[in-house]
């Protein structure tokens, strides 16, 4: 199953990264391809979202579980399709920082889901400090910071699985650069003087 | 100077679709030393034929002899004299199969285009029909990579109806479509994240590199051709749309309408080929416009009966789009094993392994009620099935859509669900069921053609490949509904140099018309798959070499 980590470092306390990360209706809509989600209950929810796989397009939903809401520290979910042999899960770990870091990438895996959680991240950053936030930290001096690490593993299943992981593969970068670029705008408008 | 003298563009010959047909004629035309300029009206290049298997149906070919296989021009006529049944014209048929020998050499020896011959492939009616034979006739490409196509790389066709990156060899030695199960699906990601291309878009992968690549032959996406422009009777140019803007491209030699049929028209489907509804595989861009365009300047068209071409039934599964539209999946499972096709009435009508034979069959008119009684049709198939081979892309274990398919204890059940009549269906079960265990099927001969066996058989089983009982449930069944593959009835007339011909009898200067475009006169009344691609190439072959030479 592959596995894949990435952590940064966001001036911002763990907190207020929690604020937002929490409520997943403040990012939802934003996802590529998102049709709906439903919240079943505190721990699950069902996305619907469309989108390409290989040459054609296909709407699937997606169970999320919550397995563990330890806020501000860890929120470990798993992944299930609901009409198609997908699986998956991952943790969001986050700590507090001392020091100024630029965003980077412990486990840069190499391949799509590396590159997508590359993008993720840059999203939450851009998500807590608006675009121009990076450039404004390389030359801060705050010491209030949050290490985030998010990890995530999925897998398709059946005999198709080879084929499958490699139709989805192009579609995910892509997918997760349109969210990023979508949040960062939209915060970018909202974001508040001074 | 001509009376239209505002023009963009000015070249020898106009491409009008980036198909077989029109990068067939672009290339010709290069090569006779003229400026050609393909013009495409889709968003990607590649056209009907990138959605297609790739198959290119040569008798004799240049090939067949370094690979031991004996084949002649008399017998590749006499076969295809039989799928014409009288209703193709001589003298089209007779160039089809002449200059199909001399395109396919002069692709591989002047474009690079790897042909190689689909081993063990016979003839869709061998050995029951003459001048057939067991193999050497389907050519197909060797596999390309899609980084063989620079810039037009992600600006090329691939398909949603065929497999990536795999040759039909490793299809059929993989056990076919039924076999699913057993087919190398790590080869098959490997190829697929290698962008390694083969079947029609493989093919039309050659022919964009060619034209394209090798040769700088410019292409203009988005591009819809409008109409033709006319001056003393003789075609010299077109007026298109591109971004929104009045595009005019003046042809000094000749415009080649190679844009398909009409399969995403309003009418003409419903006009032309006789059934109440009309779907199609192919892209949205595929509208018809040849025909209004060269119609309206008084080109001729012509049809054959309309109960033979490309057409197949198929299913949507919810959730699924291709190019904005929902996608439209061909289903052949009616031939596999535990299953079986029937209408309204519970009834099998035809040998559900053999399109020939059931495609025309759903055309059939009950003319004391006034309908068409098998159409539509539906797809009835038992657990067995369930638990041996896909549907689509669903493959076993996996659960069955149920807003696609329905699903009960008792074929009655399922037949209520279905809507059809429950005391046919069970009769005409245990009649089968009988048939299957007997392995063979005196009512419509299922399993007795090598060709459809291949497509639609389970040799694994043993005995006939295409009976096996429907005999435990619980039985699962859904409507189906006929599919076209971009390959229709009626077209514009030709003659054997691709000038389109006008009411009154005579080539229309300046007019070529290649592929899907042209009236099927030349095949007539019958279909083997591999004959569009080269009506195609064909047709843009000698199109695009006789507007070359034109004074």
């Amino acid at each position: 199953m592959p596995e894949v980590a990435y952590e940064t470092i966001i001036q911002r306390p763990r907190e207020a990264v929690w604020e937002f990360v929490k409520d997943m209706n403040n990012w939802a809509p934003f996802l590529t391809g998102y049709q709906r989600h439903e919240i079943v209950s505190d721990t699950d929810s069902i996305w619907t979202l469309k989108g390409d796989v290989g040459v054609l397009s296909r709407t699937v939903r997606l169970e999320a579980h919550v397995t563990e809401w330890n806020g501000p520290e860890r929120v470990s979910f798993t992944l299930r399709g609901l009409d198609e042999p997908v699986e998956g899960g991952g943790t969001l770990v986050m700590t507090e920082h001392v020091g100024v870091s630029a965003t980077e990438a412990v486990t840069p895996a190499p391949g799509l889901l590396g590159r997508m959680l590359g993008a993720f991240s840059r999203w939450l950053f851009r998500l807590m400090h608006g675009s121009g936030a990076e450039r404004a930290l390389r030359s801060s001096s705050s010491t209030e910071a949050a290490r985030l690490t998010f990890t995530l593993r999925m897998d398709a299943g059946g005999p198709m699985a080879p084929l499958v992981n490699a139709m989805l593969a192009p579609a995910l970068l892509p997918a997760a650069e349109d969210l990023a670029t979508k949040i960062a705008s939209h915060l970018e408008r909202r974001r508040p003087a001074g | 100077m001509g009376l239209f003298s505002k023009w963009d563009l000015e070249v020898d010959v106009v491409a009008v679709g980036s198909g077989l047909g029109g990068l067939s004629a672009a290339i010709m035309a290069h090569d006779a030393g003229k400026r050609a300029v393909v013009l495409e009206k889709a968003g990607k290049l590649g056209g009907v034929c990138a959605y297609s298997g790739g198959e290119v149906f040569v008798a004799a070919n240049h090939l067949q002899a370094a690979a031991g296989i004996s084949d002649s021009r008399e017998a590749g006529l006499a076969y295809l004299r039989f799928l014409g049944a009288g209703y193709e014209d001589p003298a089209l048929l007779e160039n089809l199969v002449d200059q199909g020998i001399l395109a396919a050499r002069y692709f591989a020896e002047k474009a690079g285009v790897r042909w190689r011959i689909v081993r063990d492939f016979p003839d869709y009616y061998h050995p029951k029909a003459p001048g057939t034979v067991a193999e050497g006739r389907y050519l197909e490409v060797e596999l390309i990579q899609g980084s063989a196509l620079g810039d037009w790389r992600k600006k090329t066709y691939r398909s949603p109806h065929v497999p990536q990156g795999i040759t039909h060899d490793e299809l059929f030695g993989w056990g076919g479509p039924t076999q699913v199960m057993r087919w190398d699906f790590a080869t098959l990601g490997k190829r697929m994240t290698e962008d390694w291309r083969g079947f029609g878009p493989g093919m039309m992968a050659y022919f964009v590199k060619a034209a394209m690549i090798d040769r700088g032959i410019p292409a203009h996406l988005e591009t819809r051709v409008r109409e033709l422009v006319v001056e003393d009777g003789a075609v010299v140019g077109v007026r298109a749309e591109r971004a929104g803007k009045p595009f005019a491209v003046r042809a000094r030699k000749g415009v080649v309408l190679a844009a398909g049929g009409y399969d995403w028209h309003r009418e003409l489907p419903l006009f032309f080929e006789q059934l109440p509804a009309w779907n199609s595989q192919v892209q949205p861009s595929v509208e018809g416009d040849a025909y209004v365009m060269a119609t309206e300047h008084g080109a001729a068209i012509a049809g054959v009966p309309a109960n033979n071409l490309g057409l197949i039934f198929g299913y949507q599964v919810p959730g699924e789009e291709h190019e904005g539209r929902p996608l439209w999946r061909g289903s052949w499972e009616g031939g596999y094993p535990h299953a079986i096709w029937v209408n309204a009435a519970g009834r099998r009508f035809a040998d559900e392994s053999f399109y020939r034979d059931y495609i025309p069959k759903i055309r059939e008119w009950d003319g004391v009620q006034q309908r068409q009684p098998n159409h539509p049709p539906y797809l009835v198939f038992d657990q067995n099935f369930r638990e041996k081979y896909p549907l689509g892309t669903f493959l076993p274990p996996q659960d069955l859509p149920e807003a696609l398919v329905a699903r009960a204890d008792t074929l009655r059940e399922l037949a209520a669900k279905l809507g059809i009549d429950g005391e046919n269906l069970e009769a005409t079960v245990e009649r089968f069921n009988r048939f299957a265990r007997e392995g063979t099927d005196p009512d419509f001969h299922r399993g007795t053609y090598p060709w459809a066996a291949m497509m639609t058989g389970d040799f694994t089983k043993g005995g006939n490949p295409n009976l096996a009982p429907l005999d435990k449930p619980p039985y699962h069944g859904l409507r189906l509904h006929v599919v076209s593959v971009g390959i229709n009835a009626v077209g514009l007339r030709v003659n054997t140099s691709y000038q389109v011909l006008h009411v009154r009898g005579h080539a229309i200067p300046g007019l070529y018309a290649a592929g899907n475009t042209t009236a099927p006169l030349d095949i007539g009344a019958g279909y083997q798959s591999g004959m569009s691609n080269l009506r195609g190439m064909v047709g843009g072959y000698l199109a695009g070499m006789h507007a070359a030479a034109r004074a």
